[in-house]
């Protein structure tokens, strides 16, 4: 049932709860198993499963580029970009863009743009998806849940 | 495995290999034409058919053989009042010396231009966007677009349903669609790489 909070805000009632991944990542971290499918076959049964770091730092969203070359995902753009600490021209590189069906449970899936990166151990979920949630991080409880609005947040 | 006339694509050459097409005259028995065009400009000349008598003062030769477990082609060419054949390094630099130095137009008026293949037309929408960027900024500012063949398809401030629209008009294939906006993007991974634990393995 959707009702409005104190802020204004609709809810729906597909929240995610999820809990803190501590085997991949030292502390624990904020972290999401997601399906990644070509855009090709967003039916099918065989997705890439894979923990993903819900990372407010992070600019875009990244997937490892072995899932890239695997699904054999589409070109969509080129970006410029750096580590946490570049700051010089030569810290920044373009990096390829593509698209992926990507699935969160219980939400409707995105096709959202990622980028390559190397470690395979996780994707990463960065604001370009992020901002698109009402996210709230539970730290000692290491716990977390991600609300899907269905519409913008309306003011009074 | 050494071939012939294999219509070529690997990842270093993709680019180039996507528009090449060629055939190899078989001792003059039938003859041949070949477009040569660096993606996403305007050719950089096209050969158009000619008969085999008037020759094209080079010969010119593409193998292709797997490096790595990839089709990779090598470019020979040679004048033909040469002994030897040359390589060539690069698709680019062969369709230089193809047309700056041999290439001798017989009609010029069946001269025709490429037609771009998916991943050009992806390269296609690269150099259209850098063209009109100020145009597209003052008229897309904040939206993502979706550029196919050097036209603006659609744009949407959503990246999942533009993509959605555009791979349902044209199928998933290269589309350029990028972020329109009048600031430099440089994106910023913010999060530093964690450390990983001693004794652990991932």
């Amino acid at each position: 049932m959707n009702h409005r909070n104190t802020n204004g805000l609709k809810e729906m009632n597909s929240d995610i709860e999820f809990n803190y991944n501590d085997q991949i990542f030292s502390p624990a971290a904020p972290a999401v198993l997601v399906e990644l499918r070509s855009v090709n076959f967003p039916s099918s049964r065989e997705p890439v499963k894979m923990i993903a770091l819900v990372d407010s730092g992070a600019f875009m969203s990244l997937i490892p580029r072995a899932v890239i070359e695997g699904l054999h995902l589409q070109q969509v753009d080129e970006v410029e970009v750096g580590d946490y600490d570049a700051e010089e021209d030569e810290d920044f590189k373009v990096l390829p863009v593509y698209s992926v069906h990507l699935t969160f449970p219980s939400v409707e899936p995105i096709l959202a743009r990622v980028a390559p990166k190397k470690p395979r151990s996780h994707a990463t979920i960065g604001r370009d998806v992020i901002n698109e949630w009402l996210l709230t991080l539970n730290g000692p409880e290491l716990k977390g849940v991600i609300s899907v609005l269905d519409a913008k947040p309306t003011r009074s | 495995m050494v071939t012939k006339r294999a219509f070529i694509e690997t990842k270093t050459f993709e680019d180039a290999v996507n528009i090449l097409n060629y055939k190899l005259t078989q001792r003059g028995s039938r003859p041949w034409g070949l477009f040569l065009c660096p993606v996403g400009e305007e050719p950089l000349k096209v050969l158009s058919k000619w008969p085999v008598r008037e020759p094209i003062g080079c010969r010119f030769q593409i193998f292709s053989h797997f490096r790595e477990a990839t089709l990779a082609p090598d470019f020979f060419i040679k004048a033909l009042d040469a002994d030897n054949w040359q390589a060539v390094p690069t698709f680019e630099q062969l369709a230089e010396w193809l047309v700056t130095k041999y290439y001798t137009p017989t009609c010029s008026e069946r001269i025709r231009k490429v037609k771009p293949t998916p991943q050009s037309a992806f390269e296609e929408g690269k150099v259209y966007f850098a063209r009109n960027k100020e145009t597209l900024t003052r008229d897309y500012e904040g939206k993502y677009i979706a550029i196919w063949k050097s036209d603006i398809i659609d744009s949407d401030t959503s990246f999942s349903s533009l993509a959605k629209r555009v791979y349902e008009k044209v199928g998933y294939v290269p589309v350029y669609m990028p972020f329109v906006t009048s600031k430099r993007r440089i994106l910023r991974f913010e999060s530093p790489q964690h450390q990983r634990p001693k004794g652990n393995e991932f």
